[in-house]
């Protein structure tokens, strides 16, 4: 065999080689998804309950790399009071104009959870959250739970209302000037 | 009529609206909620709505978003929320985008995969589907 031959033999084996891996990484990546996550929303003042509830969220991550998206359609939040419903929507979140909110980041420390193996596993999140068509940068905590190797994401922050250009008259008073969100996603 | 009534007029007449507003804001409102299933509905195929939502998403906003909507389409999958309500993805198996519905009780419904299903509800937008809540069964 001359030295052509054996070096386009080599080559030919080192692709092939190299596309099994990328086919091997491709599949053992798993994408986790759900439509129907829940997002827990106080602003509650001194005086009044201001919480809603929305049970359509949308959100998707995948293991291998930690990258994680939720979205959320404000006009999907459930108050117990229709008349505060009817204000969050048209005098502070404006839901016509700006109907979804979504969170585009990373679990920084995906790395850290053994997917094959069942437990709670803390997670740290860093990315984008937009809401009210104003993008901020947030890092946040929660927990990764795997039961029979399904996972539930819980976590909890807050938010400053008027980062998001979210003005109104009864902010810092009867609402809070920060808003607790709290999030539990079963995928 | 002398001072004292006057004043006793005054206090009543200010209580009675403090308490018409407190009656209203808490008490009504808490008690009266929009009720979709009796409002006309606009008639639409899923696949119609799906697609508006797909073509140009601000457009279909103005025509459904927060609108009681009628819509017919296939069931693609019957499942429960965390709050335990019944959910429903209605659609095409082979489409990027489907229909997920959300019922307004946890009563499971008598359709079944496969079947064709019109419900009622409220459009509230398009994530990766477009979302119907407080669905009921027509």
């Amino acid at each position: 065999m001359n030295l052509k031959l054996k070096l386009t033999s080599v080559l030919s084996f080192i692709i092939i080689l190299l596309l099994i891996g990328m086919t091997q990484t491709a599949s053992a990546q798993k994408v986790f998804a759900t439509k129907s996550g829940q997002i827990y929303f106080n602003a509650a003042g001194a005086l009044v309950k201001i919480a809603a509830v929305n049970n359509q969220v949308d959100s998707k991550f995948v293991d291998a790399t930690g990258q994680i998206i939720f979205g959320v359609l404000i006009k999907g939040f459930k108050f117990e009071n229709q008349l505060m419903e009817d204000h969050f929507n048209e005098n502070y979140m404006e839901s016509t104009q700006f109907p979804k909110a979504d969170f585009k980041g990373y679990i920084t420390n995906i790395k850290e959870i053994n997917f094959s193996k069942d437990g709670t596993y803390p997670i740290q999140v860093e990315g984008t959250l937009t809401i009210h068509g104003v993008a901020q940068k947030i890092t946040t905590k929660g927990t990764l739970t795997l039961t029979q190797g399904k996972p539930t994401i819980v976590g909890e922050f807050n938010v400053k209302i008027k980062d998001y250009g979210i003005s109104g008259m009864y902010i810092g008073d009867k609402i809070a000037n920060q808003a607790v969100i709290k999030l539990n996603c079963k995928y | 009529m002398s001072t004292k009534n006057k004043i006793i007029i005054v206090i009543a007449l200010i209580a009675a609206i403090a308490f018409g507003i407190y009656y209203y804001v808490f008490v009504y409102s808490s008690q009266h909620r929009r009720q979709v299933q009796s409002e006309t509905g606009i008639v639409i195929t899923s696949d119609s709505l799906i697609a508006k939502y797909q073509v140009d998403e601000k457009l279909a906003n103005s025509l459904y978003l927060n609108k009681a909507v009628v819509v017919t389409g296939v069931i693609l999958s019957i499942d429960k929320n965390q709050e335990g309500k019944t959910t429903l993805v209605i659609g095409r198996s082979d489409s990027f985008s489907n229909l997920s519905v959300t019922m307004i009780s946890t009563a499971p419904i008598t359709q079944k995969v496969g079947e064709s299903i019109t419900i009622k509800g409220l459009c509230t937008g398009a994530l990766s589907d477009v979302v119907i809540t407080d669905g009921v069964v027509e």
